[in-house]
């Protein structure tokens, strides 16, 4: 029997050759076809209890065809041969209804042979079975609940995905690779009713079937342990340590939702980013570097080609505190008249190709989270953004509460705030920052340590 | 396919071989197609077409649940098969923590949209020239405005729900949602802005007759210049109006979420059931059917026929959202709340259409009684915790000084902790507007609609996060 990965390259690259063989039939001037195939195998918690598991398998395949310069996009989930055919009409005949893009410059062609990323695919998450899962689950639903009397998981999610992603196109791309990830996330709370703590969440994501299920659940309960006693925040300007997750998570990581729309070169084309204009200045202390790494093995935003088949290469944004640019994919490094950088990223709703970071990489300092808040004599530790979501990412101003928040005073956690606002801009975060924390966590999209900045405006009531 | 003959491959899936031992089978499909159309400028970014046919399986056996999904609508029973195997795997439980479902009424229904104008009788180049009329109207409004984008998405077609227990229904889906957004330059200084408009079960028509370009484009526009123009926001808690848009956002986030069973029993609410946490003039809902909601649903995804939940009433914690699982585990009625994105996700407890009910102040009487403070109008996305901590991002604001509208605001968000707040609500207005966007809970994003009256807060009850 054919192994499992090879049958999944083999039904994607079929897949994308039977959609490319319809559009040359339909006489497209030039097409793409992109397949992603994922099989997912879940375990949900709700309540201290395990609810149920999910086995899902998705094929999603988009196509689009450009005729006299106008461009179609149609979708469809279904690899038959008919369904295909059906989907380069559709799109064939949005491309009809479409203006002419006086600025497409065609598909990506062949950048060469990709470069081989170690540790994207472990084969040993495929195998994982839904004991594995609910064994998981419940042993990091033991250790939250035997991390102190009180504490409610409220929700917890365990995943392990496998993916295959074809790339063809008529400029000469015929890309596929498959990858895998395992991931974990735990939410909990402490104390109940109108002493209930702020919603506590701990989460991992990694290439291989190594998650430490336990170490997330007791990380999480810990914290909302730690929410139990309560400290008074006030109105000021102070030091804060901002924990990787409260800028590192893809949803509400304050950094991770703002620079990886403001690194973008479709922002910088359309003047909708703070960083436009900046090249070259400085917006950091020397101690900062950001790359956009998708080539480093075994990270979860590691890959070989970007979603247009371009090949991945490692862009610097930020160098020793200087911004050095923005990440192109094809279609706006020619308006720009800049090279792809590899940085094409597909939106699976509407099959529009945008140029974003694939994995933003904060270079890490030496320091432990542990020594950043003994160095702190009056500050705050945020371990969660809540509203980060809202910022404004062309602006770069934001406005969230720390939750959960804790006072810091003479090196020490002293308790929880509650309802402390942090306001400003992402630039003031950037040129406040004192020292980066070496406690590095790959969040899949971000990879980042705890960073200690100062002036920070705090609100309270 | 023919209609009647998905409903009964979807109904031959439930005798599958491999759920003998299941105590509950519900199978959803989706035959649905979103197009998408985003033009930025005069320039179209995104015309798209998505088809999806698919089929999910939720499967109960053991106690537990299980769930797979798969494309197509081939080859049910072996999702049927694989649900129930994932359950099994899961099992193992203590009696208490064996899921049981409340009883319901099965339902028959076949749901039509009867539109005036079908969107897909409005051809794709009549919608693309709609959408650059909309940028061009705002972008001609003022010199300083550098880009327009409008986002359109339509989604029509047919979504399927059997179960075990007889349920047959076929819903025709018919939406729209359009988010328009302009940014500009006055100087250094940078402002960007946002408008949505959203409905379920609707035709072109909305644009025809209540949503036309002109309307559009004076809300956005006016919304950008209040950025452009604004003053700093200043820090701190002041007594403050707040829009209808804004209280609906607090009525969803800050409380809505809180009453939605499965965080009910982990939130700030727990024990506060019959309680007064509001003064006794503030009464809130959930609705299934409001005029133009976006939450609007005919059945649930469990195909439990939908019902009013009554939130508040008279300052008084009063009902929770449920499914059948939370309705069985409480002991209290299913309210129709269960609810999944799309085929490929189980349903979950979700709000409708949130609100609070009007009180009986004029916006001038509201502002009358404040005497330096803010006037919020709008708000660009927020969030709640268990809590009862709110964030919302406000892009509408004015000052206010001795009850007259002042100079607008730039860039803020407000915040607090709703049972803290809602003890200072001191005024509520006669009149009622709502919002409608989009709400993300457990990786999935659901129509919603959500607003109420004017209301006023004393100092205290809101944070302001500004720039000074």
């Amino acid at each position: 029997m054919m192994p499992q990965r090879f049958a999944c390259e083999l039904e994607a690259r079929d897949a994308a050759q039977t959609a490319m063989a319809a559009a040359e039939r339909q006489k497209c001037e030039e097409a793409e076809a992109f397949v992603c195939l994922t099989g997912t195998k879940s375990m949900s918690v709700e309540h201290n209890k395990i609810l149920g598991g999910s086995v899902i398998r998705d094929s999603q395949v988009f196509v689009r065809v450009v005729d006299r310069g106008r461009m179609g996009v149609a979708f469809t989930n279904s690899l038959d041969a008919d369904s295909l055919k059906g989907c380069v009409s559709a799109a064939k005949r949005l491309a009809k209804a479409n203006d002419v893009d006086p600025k497409w410059c065609g598909f990506a062609g062949r950048t060469g042979p990709y470069r081989t990323i170690g540790g994207i695919e472990d084969e040993s998450i495929e195998s994982i079975t839904m004991d594995d899962l609910r064994n998981g689950a419940r042993a990091m639903v033991d250790s939250a609940l035997a991390e102190a009397v009180g504490i409610t998981v409220t929700s917890c999610q365990l995943d392990a995905v496998t993916r295959t992603i074809a790339v063809y196109n008529t400029s000469g791309v015929e890309a596929c690779f498959r990858d895998a990830r395992t991931s974990a996330n735990c939410g909990t709370v402490s104390g109940h009713g109108s002493t209930v703590s702020p919603d506590c969440y701990d989460g991992r994501v990694s290439r291989s079937a190594d998650i430490d299920y336990s170490a997330v659940g007791s990380t999480c309960a810990s914290v909302a342990r730690a929410c139990a006693v309560s400290a008074e925040a006030r109105t000021e300007e102070s030091q804060v340590i901002f924990a990787p997750g409260s800028i590192g998570f893809p949803f509400n990581g304050l950094l991770s939702v703002i620079l990886s729309r403001a690194c973008s070169g479709e922002s910088a084309i359309q003047k909708t980013t703070f960083l436009a204009g900046l090249k070259g200045h400085r917006v950091g202390p020397r101690q900062l570097t950001i790359t956009d790494d998708p080539l480093t093995a075994g990270l979860v935003g590691s890959r070989p080609f970007d979603d247009e088949g371009v090949a991945s290469r490692r862009t610097p944004i930020i160098a020793d505190g200087v911004f050095r640019g923005f990440v192109w994919n094809s279609y706006h490094g020619s308006i720009a008249k800049r090279k792809s950088t590899g940085n094409a990223v597909r939106d699976l709703s509407t099959g529009y190709v945008t140029s974003a970071p694939h994995n933003i990489s904060v270079k890490p300092g030496r320091r432990s989270l542990h020594d950043l808040v003994s160095e702190v004599d009056r500050g705050y530790l945020v371990w969660g953004c809540q509203g980060a979501h809202t910022s404004n990412v062309e602006t770069g101003d934001f406005s969230f509460v720390a939750s959960p928040g804790f006072l810091i005073e003479r090196g020490a956690i002293v308790g929880c705030v509650k309802g402390a606002m942090l306001s400003g801009n992402v630039l003031e975060i950037l040129s406040g920052i004192e020292k980066v924390g070496g406690d590095v966590t790959d969040f899949g999209n971000m990879v980042c340590p705890s960073l200690l900045v100062g002036g920070m405006k705090v609100t309270t009531a | 396919m023919e209609v009647g003959q998905l409903l009964d491959v979807l109904s031959r899936g439930l005798d599958s071989r491999g759920a003998k031992d299941a105590s509950h089978i519900e199978l959803r499909a989706d035959d649905t197609i979103q197009l998408a159309i985003d033009v930025r400028d005069d320039r179209v970014e995104v015309l798209s077409q998505r088809s999806d046919l698919g089929h999910s399986a939720r499967v109960l056996c053991d106690g537990s649940w299980g769930f797979a999904v798969s494309h197509g609508i081939r080859d049910i029973g072996s999702t049927v098969a694989d649900a129930a195997t994932v359950a099994r795997a899961v099992g193992d439980h203590d009696d208490d923590d064996r899921v049981k479902l409340a009883d319901v009424r099965s339902q028959k229904r076949s749901i039509k949209s009867g539109l005036e104008m079908p969107l897909d009788e409005v051809s794709n180049s009549d919608k693309l020239r709609f959408l650059q009329g909309v940028c061009v109207s705002v972008r001609n409004s003022d010199p300083r405005i550098s880009t327009v984008r409008a986002s359109y998405r339509e989604l029509t077609g047919k979504r399927y729900l059997v179960t075990d227990e007889g349920t047959v229904s076929e819903m025709e889906v018919s939406s729209i949602y359009l988010m328009c957004t302009a940014s500009g330059a006055d100087g250094s200084r940078v402002g960007s802005a946002r408008d949505e408009v959203a409905r379920a079960s609707t035709g072109w028509e909305l644009f025809e007759d209540t949503e036309p370009k002109e309307r559009i484009s004076e809300r956005l526009v006016r919304k950008l210049r209040g950025q452009l123009d604004g003053v700093a926001c200043k820090r701190g808690s002041f007594h403050c109006v707040l829009g209808p848009r804004v209280v609906g956002m607090l009525a969803h986030e800050a409380l809505g979420h809180l009453s939605e069973a499965d965080y009910f029993a982990s939130g700030a609410f727990a024990g506060k059931e019959g309680k007064l946490i509001a003064p006794e003039d503030v009464s809130m809902v959930d609705s299934p059917k409001v005029k133009d909601g976006f939450g609007n649903i005919d059945l649930d995804d469990e195909g439990v026929a939908p019902v009013k939940v009554t939130l508040i009433e008279h300052g008084r914690l009063k009902d929770k959202m449920t499914n059948r699982e939370w309705a069985a585990r409480l002991g209290c009625r299913p309210t129709g709340s269960a609810r999944a994105e799309t085929y490929r996700v189980p349903p979950i407890i979700r709000m409708r259409n949130t609100y609070f009910e009007k009180g009986d102040q004029s916006l001038e009487e509201l502002l009358e009684g404040v005497k330096s403070g803010y006037y919020c109008g709008d708000v660009r996305g927020g969030q709640a915790e268990a809590n009862s901590s709110f964030q919302v991002a406000i892009q509408d604001c004015y000052e206010v000084k001795h009850g007259e509208i002042g100079k607008p605001v730039r860039n803020l968000a407000i915040s607090g902790i709703a049972l803290d707040s809602l003890r200072l609500i001191d005024g509520l207005g006669k009149d009622f507007g709502m919002e409608s966007s989009y709400c993300g809970k457990s990786d999935q994003y659901m129509a919603t609609s959500d607003g109420g009256p004017h209301m006023r807060f004393l100092k205290g009850g809101i944070i302001f996060g500004g720039e000074e």
